[in-house]
């Protein structure tokens, strides 16, 4: 369902993507991993245009979405069909927890308020957090925000959804409640696009590894594969590092 | 109030507040247009900055530079006297309506400095979040970030237009009959000094402490999320 066809992109000298090709079929987990600065973060916001690409295409079930020729309604297309996790959450501060799940449904869907409210009241307790609705997203924790970012993202109904190290900013304590929402979200069979350094979840979830470095994938496969199989050396460094 | 001799009529003092109020309505109206007019044409210009037209930009610097840089009173005399010297036809605006025009342009250079510091310090990422849920720019804008920078912009636009009210008291050079001209005529005419600007400036400081009370409290109330 989600197709990446020659992606490239680089900021003034560096390139940063180099040829990405990439397949998710629908209802598959592929967890991106590899070491910093590798373009992990780069791709993923590629496939949601937070970053224009500089050569390729993007295709997400009919919208097709080509490098050289991006259009504001493709653009508006693409991310209503993919939603994104943030590190750093991105809440809308000055809006309730319950309020930042509603955002989409009632700005990009049009949904009635009546109806939003109903279906944010149902993400938000799907993420664990029926008490929270309104609060906002300075008295929450790390954890909490995390996952109101999540019901949100869930809210508008993607066709893909994109995690960019989405526990990377947590307290490690924190860390198990949101990976516990993805990987209920897997089980429901979400197409999900994940960037973590949470290797022993990514070994749990992922249908497919990509390992990339340099802004290129060097090898994917499965976990067992990526993991205990490979004989390629930049990865089982990374792997013995961690 | 004679009896210690000192050269103060308290009675006259007193009785001053209720004539130079009287012209409170003049000050506030240059203040409040000035502000509002202000506010407006600094939008504009925060707008055009974001735009980031070299040329555009250059002139907008410029503007903001000069406005903030040069005194109040200048720009007023540059305004009132200069212009009319090359532009007669300048000479028939009413005086109110220069004191407005040219606080409101002071003002602007000051406001638009505020507003771009405002939204800029919205952290982008609240932008990424909104845009990544298919949400236009526009409705990020208008939901998400201009409210958020509109909290942060109420105190030091509280500020400008507090110095813009203190600002109007230098329009009586123009011959802007306002409070401080009240004051300044019957002080010369009495040579009761201390009694007219005392009162003159009491007024100024209730206008402060009653407008800095109002923000206060529409500060309490906005900062209820945070």
């Amino acid at each position: 369902m989600l197709k990446v066809k020659g992606l490239y992109k680089s900021f003034g000298n560096l390139d940063v993507l180099k040829n990405i090709n990439l397949n998710v079929d629908k209802g598959k987990v592929v967890v991106i991993i590899g070491p910093s600065g590798s373009g992990k973060s780069t791709l993923l916001r590629s496939l949601n245009l937070l970053e224009q690409p500089d050569k390729g295409s993007i295709k997400i079930d009919d919208i097709k979405i080509d490098a050289s020729n991006i259009s504001k309604i493709d653009t508006l297309n693409l991310r209503k069909s993919t939603s994104m996790v943030f590190q750093h959450f991105g809440l809308f501060k000055n809006k309730t927890a319950l309020e930042n799940v509603m955002e989409g449904l009632l700005v990009v869907k049009k949904i009635k308020y009546s109806e939003a409210m109903k279906l944010g009241k149902y993400f938000m307790d799907k993420v664990g957090l029926p008490d929270k609705y309104d609060s906002y997203p300075s008295q929450l924790s790390g954890g909490q925000k995390q996952r109101v970012a999540i019901a949100r993202a869930m809210a508008i109904k993607p066709k893909v959804m994109l995690f960019d190290e989405p526990t990377s900013a947590l307290d490690p304590e924190l860390v198990n409640e949101v990976l516990k929402v993805m990987q209920n979200l897997a089980h429901e069979n979400m197409t999900m696009v994940i960037v973590t350094h949470e290797m022993k979840f990514a070994e749990k979830v992922a249908d497919e590894i990509i390992f990339m470095d340099k802004g290129e994938i060097i090898d994917k496969g499965s976990s067992d594969y990526i993991f205990y199989k490979s004989d390629n050396p930049r990865i089982n460094n990374f792997i013995k590092d961690l | 109030m004679n009896l210690l001799n000192i050269n103060f009529n308290l009675e006259y003092f007193l009785s001053r507040f209720s004539v130079i109020g009287k012209f409170l309505p003049v000050t506030l109206g240059i203040a409040i247009f000035s502000m509002l007019i202000g506010l407006l044409i600094a939008l504009v210009i925060a707008f055009l900055l974001d735009l980031k037209i070299t040329g555009l930009n250059k002139i907008l610097r410029t503007y903001i530079s000069f406005f903030r840089g040069t005194p109040l009173m200048v720009q007023l005399f540059i305004f009132y006297f200069g212009f009319p010297q090359v532009f007669p036809r300048l000479a028939q605006i009413p005086i109110y309506i220069v004191a407005v025009y040219v606080m409101s342009i002071n003002g602007s250079a000051y406001m638009s400095e505020t507003i771009r510091a405002s939204i800029n310090s919205v952290d982008k990422i609240q932008l990424e979040s909104a845009l990544s849920i298919g949400m236009t720019k526009y409705q990020a804008m208008k939901r998400i970030i201009l409210p958020q920078a509109a909290r942060i912009a109420i105190p030091p636009l509280g500020n400008t237009f507090i110095s813009l009210v203190q600002g109007t008291a230098i329009t009586f050079l123009l011959g802007v009959k306002e409070i401080m001209a009240v004051a300044k005529i019957s002080a010369s005419s009495t040579y009761k000094f201390l009694e007219n600007y005392l009162v003159v400036g009491i007024i100024y400081w209730i206008i402060t402490l009653v407008f800095t009370n109002l923000l206060n409290r529409l500060e309490t109330k906005m900062n209820k999320a945070y």
